[in-house]
């Protein structure tokens, strides 16, 4: 198995804000001497909400895209 | 460690054909070079340091825009080459190139190609047709950005990423590599629009069924209406 994804964050950008630390539901985020960290990985759900809010672009969410491994579900979807 | 100098230049699609003596001379003055995730090999405007060769690794060439917005002009793997235009011309480099993962680059210097290329005419017409097919993609570039909208242009990048996913699996490479994963910023930088906009194509494609965002992946669901969208069908 792939080891569990999680926001990057880059720390020489981040200013520490705190914006994505507010919107981050699960509470995985927090502050740290000033940065932004992942201080809860178990507890990210990937939810996307701290990406867009970061003024400065330091938290990216790396996606795999794939094909559906069961296009039989999709196929019904469009009929 | 990059394998060695003369099977990677087998590999590099437009060298495939030449005889083991043009390769063995290519190779002997092949210079390698090693890059860690994130680093810039050269800037543009710099002068030509040589025609380059990926040995390991992934390497993005692009364009920054005067507010520092990147449009990635290719991304190349294992066999890509790159800088052949300023090799050929002699003039500065036309774009930046970084490492998008930690690679090795072989370089072979402009004056060591030139010499090759006079005596081997093979060569020679090898680099034109790399050059020509550099011309193609571009083309097709402009098109994109010219005559199709953001959707379409996401859902033509979400589709080549899904069948290069699909080759590494079929090859075997179950694992994920985080070079083979894209980020909103990366696809933006791609597709020449902000990050934003890729994030309303983003969510416009998932409310129509076509792909379902699960955690780190991006599923595409409907690969025949994502081609329509595509096409702009």
């Amino acid at each position: 198995m792939n080891p569990r994804m999680l926001p990057e964050i880059n720390e020489a950008l981040c200013t520490g804000c705190g914006e994505c630390v507010s919107v981050c539901v699960p509470h995985a985020l927090a502050l740290t001497a000033g940065k932004a960290v992942m201080a809860r990985p178990d507890l990210c759900a990937y939810g996307g909400s701290c990406e867009p809010i970061c003024p400065v672009g330091a938290i990216q969410l790396p996606y795999q895209v794939l094909f559906d491994p069961h296009p039989a579900v999709s196929e019904r979807g469009r009929a | 460690m990059s394998r060695a100098p003369l099977a990677l230049l087998r590999r590099v699609p437009y060298f495939a054909g030449l005889p083991d003596a043009i390769l063995t001379a290519l190779s002997a003055v092949a210079i390698e070079r090693s890059y860690r995730r994130g680093e810039m090999i050269f800037l543009e405007g710099e002068p030509c340091a040589g025609l380059y060769v990926v040995a390991a690794g992934e390497i993005k060439i692009f364009k920054l825009s005067p507010q520092g917005r990147e449009q990635i002009l290719h991304r190349l793997g294992v066999g890509g080459t790159f800088n052949d235009v300023a090799v050929l011309d002699g003039g500065p480099n036309p774009a930046s190139a970084g490492a998008v993962s930690d690679a090795s680059c072989l370089v072979i210097v402009r004056s060591d190609m030139r010499r090759l290329a006079e005596t081997h005419p093979q060569l020679a017409w090898a680099l034109i047709e790399s050059i020509a097919h550099r011309a193609r993609i571009l083309v097709g570039m402009v098109e994109d950005l010219a005559l199709r909208p953001v959707k379409a242009r996401l859902a033509k990048l979400l589709l080549a990423e899904a069948v290069q996913a699909a080759a590494s699996q079929d090859a075997g490479d179950d694992a994920i590599d985080r070079s083979q994963m894209v980020t909103q910023a990366d696809m933006a930088a791609r597709l020449g629009t902000v990050r934003e906009m890729v994030g309303r194509a983003l969510r416009e494609l998932s409310e129509d069924g076509l792909i379902a965002m699960d955690r780190h992946r991006i599923v595409i669901q409907d690969r025949e209406g994502l081609v329509a969208v595509a096409e702009g069908s």
